[in-house]
C-alpha cells in the first residue's frame, strides 16, 4: 500500500494505482477527456493534468503512478493554468458550432471550458473548415470539432476488437476516419459515439432532431437478445430518439450493439396495433377493450370447461418473467390445459432439456467474467458476436488480454474466426457425431488422433490437425469455457450434441472446477427467464417436471387448485387442433407462420380453431387468422424482469406511453381472468412481481455495474460499488445431480450424417439459416434504422464458386430444393465449410421457406422442429 | 589495455596485399559528391594504364567536405588520401603514383599510417591534420578505413573478438558491470546509462526477451548513425549481441532503421547474411547455447518514431504513437515483452568496451560524460563532416580546431545549434562550454543525438527557430494537445514575426506557450519542441525584439524585414548587386556606391544574397 495526501487530504491505496484513481477514492474528482476506466489510458489529451506540491511539476493523473508521501494538488493555480491553456488550445480551431451541434449541452468539451476555460483567447488562428465524412448511412465524423483524444479509435480496438477507424494523417492535420478514405464497414455498435466527448461523432439518423435538454431519460433493459444490455432510452415528445449505454452501467459496462442502439424504430412504426380488433365478415376490426375482453373471455371460459387441454397458449420468450409466470398459470390453473410453450423451444430446448436433467439449473455456472478469465473458450454452433454482442466482447477480450485459446466450431467463419486458433468447421447435423468422438478420444488418452480418428473427423468436415490441437489444449486447460449458440441448439442432432457435451464436461471434471462450465446463448432477451417460469408444457414454476404427481403437487398445495396433466408443445398443440381437440389458441406473441416451413398446412390446420386470440404488437400472418387480436406494449411501454444468460434478473422500465390503447400481456392476461370469474390473486404487474419475487428469492433483481467514472460530464469520480447479488447457479448444488446425469446411459453414438464434401456433385450445397448481427428474429426488418445498414438478405456463397461463375455481390442465383425454388442474391464470403451456404434468418420469408420439405419433423426428446438444414442447387442466372 | 591504433587497424587490411589498393569513400556523403562516376573513371584508367590494382569502397572517413575521397595504398607505403577528386585530376594521382612512384602533392590531404610500411615525405599524417588531430576515434575507427561490405575486412580489425570473448571468458553479469564501469550513456541523446538499462532488462521477469536497435535517426543536420551503418556494419550487430546475452532470453533482434538509408540498409543486409554465415549470428552462436538472429524493420518516415515507445509500436506494426512510460520497454517492448533498445551509436561502442574493458573506455571523456562522442558538423562551417571527440571537448575547439572555423572567412560566428529539433543555440559566449551532456544542457541546449550547426552573422534566429519549430511540427504524431495544438500556434506566431506582423508581447506568450507544451507534452518529441526556441530567445532576444518593434532582420534573411538600402561605408563598389535584380532597381556605376529603387523594388533579396559584404541591410 502506498499512502499520499490529494489536495491535503490523506488516502491510501495499493502500490501501481494511478493518481486519477487514487484522487477517487479519496472522493475528490479530476477532469478527463481521454480516460476512460474500461481501457488502458494514453494520456493524450493532457487535461488531467495536477500539480506535485514538492516538485512543482505538473503530471498527468491517468498516466502517473503514485508514489510513498506523494503530495497532489488537483486544484492549484498552476493546474488550472495548465488546463486554461489546453482548452484554449483545443478551442481555438474548433467551430465552436456549439448551437446546431447534436452534442451541445451534454458535450463534455463545453463542460470543460465552462469549468476550467478562459473567457477569451490570445492566439489567433483559422477555424477547421473541413467538410464532414457523410459516407456512412449510420456515422458522421466532423473532423472540425474532433479533440483526437483518441477514445474513439480505442474503444474500436481494445473493447469492440473491430478495429474499423483510426488516426489519418500526422500532426495537426490527424482525422479520425475510416482507413484509406473509404465509407465506414463495421459492426455498428456505436461505442465510438458513445465515448466521443465532442459533436465530432454524430448518429446521423436522429443528426439535428433533438437538443439533449428536450429529452427524458430511462433506464431499461434490451430484451433482443441474452445479453441483457442496461441501456439509457431517450426520448422527447413519447417518441424515442436515441439508446444509449453508460460507462459502467450493467453487465455491457457501456457498450451496446447495433440491435440495440439504432433498432428502436420497430416499436414506433405506424404498422402497430392501436386498438383491440375482431372479426367480422372474414375481416378484422377495431374495437375497444371494454366490448372486445368480455366475449373472449366468455368463449374461452366455455371452450376450457368442456375439459382439460382444450385451449392452448404460446407466449414470447421476450415477455418479462411476470408475464410467464402468470401465463402458465392461467393456462394451467384457469384454462386448464399444459398445452403450452413459447419461442424458446425452438431455440433452446434441446440444450435446457438435458441441462436442467444434469444440473437442475438453468443458470450459468460461468458469467462474462469467467470468459475473460478461462484459458480456453470452445464456441460451438455459435456466432457470439451476433448472437449476444456482449458475450462476443467477453471472448474476444479474453483473447487480446489474457491469450486465452479460442476454438470455433461452426459451419462458416464468423467475426471472431479471426481471433480463434482453430475454426473447425462442421457440416450441419454433425455436432453430436462430433462430440462423441471427441469424448472418446479424450478419454482414450493417446496424445493424438489414430489414423482411422483423424478419418472419422475428416468425414464431418473438420480438420483432424485442428482436432489434434483441440484435444491437446483441453487436456492442458485449466479454465475451459464451452459456448453453445443458436446453430448447436438448432441443429438435428442438438438434444444429443447437448447430452454428449455435458458428459464430456461431467468427465472432464469440468463441473467442479472453478472458472469452467457451459454458457448457453439464448436467442432471445428472456429464454430463461420464460423456461424457469414454467412457461413450457415440461416444467412447473422452479423447472418442477410438471410430468411428476409428486412434483405437481407442490404447486397444486400452493395454487390450491388440481393441475392438468399432459398436455405438450408446439409438435402436440398442432396435432391436437389438427385433431380437434384442442379448440382454442391464444397466442402471445408467437407466430408460428413466421418460422415454421409449409406455412398453407399450416394455415389448414389452424382454420379448424374455434376461437384464436393473438396478442401481438403488430399484425403478422398468424393475426390474419384470429378471431381476436389484442395490441400488446412493447418493451419500451412496460415494466417487467427479464433474466439474462448470465443469470441477471433485471428490470424494465416504460420509457414511453404505451402505444394507441395497448396493455401489456400481463394485464390483459389479468383482465381476462377476471372477466372470467376466475380472478388470479394480482392486482397488477407490480403485485404480480412481488409474488415472483417472494417465491423464487434467488430471483430477486441483480446486475452487475462496474465501478465507473462518469464521463459525460467531464466531472469524474469512482462512486458506484460492485453489486453483484448471485445471479450464477450454485457449483455444490449442480455437482451432485451432475454425478447422477453421468451414471445414466447415453444414447448409442449416431453415425456421421452428411456425405463428405468430395462427393458432392458441383452446386450442389447445404442451405443454413444464420443470425445476422445487425437483425433480431423478424420484427427489426419493421426497423428503418436497422433496414438502411442491411436491408436486404444476400446468400453467402463461397468466393471460390463465385468467382469461378464470375458473380459478384449482389448476382441472382438460383436456389432450388425438392420442394420449391427462389432467386436470391449473392454474397460471395470466404471461410464457409466446404459445401455449406448460408442465408440470414431474419429475410427467410414464406417464399424463402417454401424450399424446405412440406412436412413438420421434430425431434423426439425435445419436440423442437428439426430440418434446420437442407441440400439445395445453387445455379447462376442466365 | 587499448584498443587498436590507426596503424594496427590498418596492418591487418593489408597483411598480404602486393598489388596497390585504391580505396574510394562510397558512404551516401561520398556517392552525392560524385564517387560512383569517380570510380568508373579510376577503372577506365586503370585499364588504360594496365595496372592490377584492388578497388576497395569504404565508409566515411568523416571529413564530407573533401569528398570525392580516393586513397592510394602502394604496396609496403603509406595510405595516401586525396581529397575533392575530379575526373581531370585521376592522371595527375595515376602519374605520381604509378609512374614517379610519389604522391600528388597538390591533392593530397595526409597519409593514414599501416604498421610495417614506411611513410612518404612531406606529407602530414592522419593524426596530425587539424581535422583529426583532437578527435579520438572509437566507434568510427573502422569507418573510411574498412571495406564496410567485407566481414574479413571487419575480422581482421579485431571484429567480432568481443563477442568470442564475451561467450568465453564472460557472464552476462561481467558484460553488465563493464558497461556500468564505462559509464556509456545512451548516444541517441536520452542519456540513460546503458549497463543501467541492461541491467533493469536483466531483471525484468520474462521467458521472452528483445533487442532493439534504434537506427530511425531523424534530426535534420545529423548524419552519425549513418555513418557508422553505412562505415562498419558489423560493430552495430555485434553490439547487439552482447546486448542480447546480458539481459537473457533474447533470441531475436530488430533494428529499426529509417527507410531514407537505403544504403545502410543494404550493408546491414549484408552484414548480417555474412555474419550468419559465420556463425556470428544465428543458433548457436560459436558452438555455445546462446543464440540470436537479427531482423531488419524499414520504418516508414515518421520523426517521432526515434521516439523509443512510437518506434515499438511502429515495429509492431501499429502506428507510431508513442505510449505512456510506465511500462517501460525494459518492463513491456516489443510484444509486450521485456526490451532492451538503445541506439547505433550505443551498440557501436559495445564490442570496443568489451574488448578492452570499462575502465579503458571511462578514460576518456568528462566527469559525467565518460568516451567518446560523434557529432555531424554541419552549416557555415569550413570542415563539415562526421566527428568524434572525448565528451567534454570545449565548443571553440571543435569549431575552430576541427571544423577549421568559419566557412566566409569574413563573416563571424554567431551560434552553435546543437541536438536539433530538440535542442538549442549556443552563442559565442558560449564557446567554451565543454560538450558533454550535463553542460550542454546547462547552456540551454542538449548534446542530443550529435547534430551540430553552426550559423554566421549572415543568417537569421527567428528564422532558424522558425525552421526547427516547423520541423516538429510537421512530425508530431497529433496524438496529445500540447504538441499537436501548442506547437502550431508557436509555429504560427514565429512565422507572423517573420513576416513583419510580429506585436508587442509575442514573445511572452511565446514564452509562456513554450512553458506549456514543455511540461505538458506526452513524450519527449513535444517536451522538447519548444527548446529552439527557448533557447534563441534566451540569447538573442534583441533580434528577436527587432523583427517585432523594428520590423528588421539583421541577419538579411527575412525577406519582408529587409530595409534595401546600401550602407556606403560597407559597400565595396564592386556592382555584383546590379546584374542580379530582374526589375532593374539597383543602380550602379563603376567606383560608385550602388543605390536601389524602393519604390520599383521587389523585396526579392537577389541583391541581398549576391552581396557578398553584407552591405545591403
Amino acid at each position: 500500500m502506498v499512502k499520499l495526501t490529494v489536495n491535503g487530504k490523506e488516502v491510501e491505496v495499493s502500490a501501481g494505482t494511478t493518481i486519477l484513481h487514487a484522487a477517487a477514492a479519496a472522493g475528490i474528482p479530476i477532469p478527463t477527456f481521454c480516460y476512460n476506466p474500461r481501457m488502458d489510458p494514453a494520456g493524450s489529451c493532457r487535461i488531467c493534468a495536477v500539480e506535485l506540491e514538492d516538485s512543482k511539476r505538473t503530471v498527468m493523473g491517468c498516466i502517473t503512478q503514485v508514489v510513498e508521501g506523494m503530495k497532489v494538488l488537483t486544484e492549484s493555480p498552476k493546474v488550472h493554468e495548465a488546463r486554461k491553456t489546453n482548452l484554449e488550445l483545443l478551442l481555438l480551431h474548433h467551430p465552436l458550432d456549439c448551437p446546431i451541434c447534436d452534442c451541445g449541452g451534454e458535450c463534455p468539451l463545453q463542460n470543460m471550458s465552462f469549468s476550467y476555460g478562459g473567457a477569451d483567447s490570445r492566439f489567433e488562428s483559422h477555424r477547421n473548415d473541413e467538410l464532414e465524412d457523410m459516407k456512412s448511412e449510420v456515422l458522421v465524423f466532423n473532423s472540425n470539432r474532433c479533440i483526437l483524444c483518441g477514445k474513439c479509435v480505442r474503444v474500436c480496438d481494445e473493447i469492440q476488437d473491430v478495429h474499423a477507424i483510426g488516426f489519418i494523417n500526422r500532426g495537426f492535420d490527424t482525422v479520425i476516419g475510416p482507413p484509406l478514405g473509404k465509407k465506414l464497414d463495421c459492426e455498428f455498435c456505436g461505442d465510438c459515439l458513445e465515448v466521443c466527448p465532442t459533436g465530432a461523432i454524430t448518429d446521423r439518423f436522429v443528426r439535428y432532431q433533438f437538443r439533449p435538454w428536450q429529452m427524458e431519460k430511462t433506464e431499461t433493459t434490451c430484451t433482443s437478445c441474452g445479453s441483457g444490455c442496461r441501456m439509457i432510452v431517450d426520448t422527447k415528445s413519447e417518441a424515442i430518439v436515441r439508446i444509449s449505454a453508460r460507462e459502467g452501467l450493467g453487465p455491457n459496462e457501456g457498450s451496446i450493439c447495433v440491435v440495440g442502439r439504432f433498432g428502436y424504430n420497430a416499436v414506433q412504426n405506424k404498422s402497430r396495433l392501436e386498438s383491440p380488433h375482431f372479426k367480422r365478415a372474414q375481416r378484422l376490426v377495431p374495437g375497444n377493450w371494454e366490448e372486445i375482453l368480455p366475449k373472449v373471455a366468455a368463449q374461452l371460459a366455455s371452450i376450457s370447461s368442456s375439459g382439460e387441454g382444450r385451449v392452448a397458449g404460446l407466449i414470447s420468450s421476450q415477455l418479462p418473467i411476470e408475464d410467464a409466470f402468470l401465463f402458465q398459470r392461467l393456462m394451467r390453473q384457469t384454462l386448464k390445459s399444459n398445452f403450452i410453450d413459447s419461442d424458446a423451444r425452438q431455440g433452446l430446448m434441446n440444450m435446457a432439456i438435458p441441462l436442467v436433467s444434469a444440473t437442475g439449473s438453468l443458470r450459468p455456472l460461468v458469467d462474462h467474467e469467467d470468459i475473460i478469465a478461462a484459458d480456453m473458450i470452445v464456441v460451438l454452433g455459435a456466432d457470439p458476436a451476433a448472437e449476444s454482442n456482449i458475450t462476443g466482447l467477453a471472448i474476444k477480450k479474453a483473447v487480446r488480454k489474457n491469450k486465452a485459446a479460442l476454438y470455433l466450431i461452426h459451419g462458416h467463419d464468423v467475426s471472431i474466426s479471426t481471433r480463434a486458433r482453430e475454426v473447425i468447421r462442421l457440416l450441419p447435423g454433425s455436432e453430436e457425431s462430433f462430440l462423441t468422438m471427441l469424448r472418446e478420444a479424450l478419454s482414450s488418452g493417446t496424445t493424438s488422433l489414430s489414423p482411422e480418428g483423424r478419418q472419422r473427423f475428416q468425414g464431418l468436415g473438420a480438420s483432424p490437425e485442428a482436432v489434434d490441437r483441440l484435444l491437446s489444449d483441453l487436456r492442458a486447460s485449466k479454465r475451459t469455457v464451452f459456448i453453445t449458440g443458436r446453430r448447436f441448439h438448432r441443429s438435428d442432432q442438438g438434444f444429443g450434441a447437448s447430452m454428449q457435451l455435458i458428459r464430456l464436461m461431467a468427465e472432464r471434471n469440468m463441473f467442479a472446477s472453478e472458472g469452467s462450465g457451459l454458457f448457453v446463448l439464448p436467442e432471445s432477451g428472456n429464454d430463461l427467464g420464460v423456461l424457469m417460469m414454467g412457461a413450457t408444457a415440461e416444467w412447473l414454476p422452479g423447472l418442477l417436471d410438471a410430468a411428476n404427481a409428486e412434483q405437481r403437487s407442490v404447486w397444486e398445495t400452493h395454487w390450491q387448485t388440481k393441475l392438468p396433466s399432459g398436455g405438450g408443445g408446439l409438435r402436440e398443440i398442432l396435432a391436437g387442433i389438427e385433431a380437434g381437440e384442442i379448440r382454442a389458441l391464444v397466442s402471445f406473441g408467437v407466430d408460428p407462420l413466421t418460422f415454421l416451413p409449409d406455412v398453407a398446412q399450416i394455415r389448414k390446420t389452424l382454420s379448424k380453431l374455434e376461437l384464436l386470440v393473438v396478442v401481438d404488437m403488430y399484425q403478422g400472418p398468424l393475426a390474419d387468422m384470429a378471431h381476436y387480436l389484442l395490441p400488446a406494449a412493447s418493451p419500451f411501454e412496460r415494466t417487467g424482469h427479464v433474466v439474462s444468460a448470465e443469470g441477471f434478473v433485471q428490470p424494465l422500465a416504460p420509457a414511453m406511453a404505451p402505444w394507441g390503447l395497448a396493455l401489456s400481456e400481463s394485464e390483459i392476461m389479468l383482465r381476462l381472468a377476471r372477466h372470467m370469474g376466475r380472478a388470479l390473486p394480482f392486482d397488477d404487474l407490480a403485485s404480480l412481481s412481488s409474488e415472483v419475487f417472494r417465491i423464487f428469492p434467488d430471483l430477486r433483481p441483480s446486475t452487475r455495474n462496474a465501478p465507473y467514472f462518469q464521463g459525460g460530464t467531464g466531472e469524474i469520480l469512482l462512486s458506484v460499488p460492485r453489486t453483484q447479488p448471485p445471479h450464477k447457479a450454485q457449483r455444490e448444488s449442480v455437482l451432485a445431480r451432475v454425478a447422477s446425469f453421468v451414471k445414466a446411459d447415453l444414447p448409442a453414438t449416431v453415425a456421421p450424417a452428411s456425405v463428405s464434401s468430395s462427393e458432392r456433385p458441383e452446386n450442389s450445397f447445404v442451405l443454413t439459416l444464420s443470425k445476422s448481427i445487425n437483425h433480431a428474429g423478424t420484427r427489426t426488418l419493421l426497423d428503418s434504422n436497422l433496414m438502411a445498414i442491411e436491408g436486404e438478405g444476400f446468400l453467402k456463397v463461397p468466393r471460390s464458386w463465385a468467382r469461378k461463375r464470375k458473380l459478384k455481390k449482389g448476382a441472382c442465383v438460383l436456389v432450388s430444393t425438392h420442394h420449391g425454388r427462389i432467386s436470391l442474391p449473392i454474397d460471395p464470403v470466404a471461410g464457409l465449410a466446404d459445401g455449406e451456404v448460408h442465408y440470414p434468418l431474419h429475410f427467410a420469408d414464406a417464399r424463402f421457406m417454401a424450399l424446405f420439405p412440406r412436412h413438420l419433423s421434430f425431434n423426439a426428446q425435445s419436440g423442437t422442429q428439426s430440418g434446420q438444414a437442407i441440400d439445395v442447387t445453387v445455379e447462376p442466372i442466365a | 589495455m587499448a584498443t587498436q591504433t590507426v596503424e594496427e587497424m590498418a596492418a591487418g587490411l593489408f597483411h598480404d596485399v602486393a598489388i596497390p589498393t585504391i580505396h574510394i569513400g562510397m558512404a551516401t556523403c561520398g556517392l552525392a559528391a560524385g564517387a560512383r562516376s569517380i570510380e568508373e573513371l579510376v577503372v577506365k584508367e586503370l585499364e588504360k594504364r594496365g595496372i592490377d590494382a584492388r578497388i576497395v569502397p569504404t565508409g566515411c572517413i568523416g571529413m564530407c567536405h573533401n569528398e570525392p575521397l580516393v586513397d592510394i595504398t602502394m604496396p609496403g607505403k603509406y595510405r595516401v588520401s586525396y581529397r575533392n577528386v575530379k575526373a581531370l585530376i585521376i592522371p595527375q594521382i595515376f602519374d605520381a603514383h604509378f609512374v614517379k612512384g610519389e604522391f600528388a602533392k597538390k591533392y593530397a590531404v595526409c597519409q593514414i599510417p599501416i604498421a610495417g610500411h614506411t611513410a612518404y615525405e612531406g606529407l602530414p599524417l592522419m593524426a596530425e591534420t587539424g581535422f583529426f588531430k583532437g578527435q579520438v576515434k572509437i566507434v568510427s575507427s573502422r569507418c573510411g578505413l574498412i571495406d564496410p561490405s567485407s566481414i574479413d575486412d571487419y575480422i581482421a580489425t579485431n571484429g567480432y573478438k568481443a563477442l568470442r570473448k564475451m561467450l568465453t571468458e564472460m557472464t552476462p553479469e561481467i558484460v553488465i558491470d563493464e558497461m556500468t564501469k564505462s559509464g556509456l550513456r545512451g548516444r541517441g541523446g536520452g542519456g540513460f546509462y546503458t549497463g543501467l538499462k541492461w541491467k533493469l532488462t536483466r531483471q525484468s521477469p520474462g521467458e521472452e526477451k528483445y533487442v532493439v536497435c534504434n537506427a530511425d535517426e531523424g534530426d535534420p543536420g545529423a548524419f552519425m548513425d549513418r555513418s557508422i551503418l553505412e562505415g562498419d556494419p558489423h560493430s552495430v550487430l555485434e553490439g547487439m549481441l552482447a546486448a542480447a546475452y546480458a539481459i537473457g532470453n533474447a533470441k531475436k533482434g530488430y533494428i529499426y532503421c529509417r527507410a531514407e538509408y537505403p544504403l545502410a540498409i543494404k550493408r546491414l543486409r549484408k552484414a548480417i547474411d555474412d555474419a550468419r554465415e559465420r556463425n556470428f549470428l544465428g543458433d548457436n552462436i560459436l558452438g555455445t547455447d546462446f543464440s540470436f538472429d537479427i531482423t531488419i524493420k524499414e520504418g516508414a518516415g515518421a520523426y517521432v518514431c526515434g521516439e523509443e515507445t512510437a518506434l515499438l509500436a511502429s515495429l509492431m506494426g501499429e502506428r507510431g504513437m508513442p505510449w505512456p512510460k510506465p511500462p517501460f520497454p525494459a518492463q513491456k517492448g516489443v510484444w509486450g515483452k521485456p526490451t532492451v533498445i538503445n541506439n547505433v551509436e550505443t551498440l557501436g561502442n559495445v564490442g570496443h568496451i568489451i574488448l578492452s574493458g570499462g575502465d579503458w573506455y571511462a578514460s576518456y571523456g568528462s566527469e559525467k560524460t565518460k568516451g567518446t562522442k560523434t557529432f555531424a558538423l554541419t552549416g557555415s562551417i569550413k570542415n563539415s563532416g562526421l566527428i568524434e571527440v572525448p565528451a567534454g571537448t570545449p565548443l571553440r575547439s571543435i569549431v575552430f580546431d576541427i571544423g577549421g572555423g568559419m566557412l566566409e572567412k569574413k563573416i563571424p560566428f554567431k551560434a552553435a545549434q546543437l541536438g536539433g529539433p530538440s535542442g538549442g543555440c549556443i552563442p559565442v559566449t558560449g564557446l567554451d562550454t565543454p560538450v558533454d551532456f550535463e553542460n550542454v544542457i546547462a547552456a540551454g541546449a542538449i548534446m542530443g543525438s550529435g547534430g551540430i550547426v553552426i550559423m554566421d552573422e549572415a543568417s537569421c534566429i527567428v528564422d532558424t527557430a522558425k525552421f526547427f519549430l516547423k520541423f516538429t511540427q510537421d512530425e508530431s504524431c497529433g496524438e496529445c494537445t500540447p504538441c499537436r495544438v501548442g506547437s502550431k500556434i508557436m509555429l504560427e506566431i514565429l512565422t507572423r514575426i517573420t513576416e513583419g506582423k510580429g506585436q508587442e508581447g509575442d514573445l511572452d506568450e511565446l514564452i509562456r506557450l513554450s512553458m506549456y507544451v514543455k511540461s505538458n507534452s506526452l513524450c519527449g518529441l513535444g517536451a522538447a519542441a519548444p527548446n529552439p526556441v527557448l533557447s534563441t530567445i534566451r540569447y538573442f532576444r534583441e533580434e528577436f525584439e527587432a523583427h517585432i518593434r523594428d520590423k528588421h532582420c539583421p541577419g538579411t534573411v527575412c525577406a519582408n524585414l529587409i530595409k534595401y538600402v546600401v550602407i556606403e561605408e560597407d559597400c565595396t563598389t564592386c556592382g555584383l548587386c546590379e546584374p542580379v535584380c530582374p526589375t532593374g532597381s539597383v543602380t550602379w556605376d563603376k567606383g560608385e556606391v550602388a543605390h536601389i529603387n524602393l519604390e520599383t523594388c521587389i523585396r526579392c533579396k537577389a541583391c541581398v544574397d549576391a552581396c557578398k559584404f553584407r552591405a545591403i541591410i
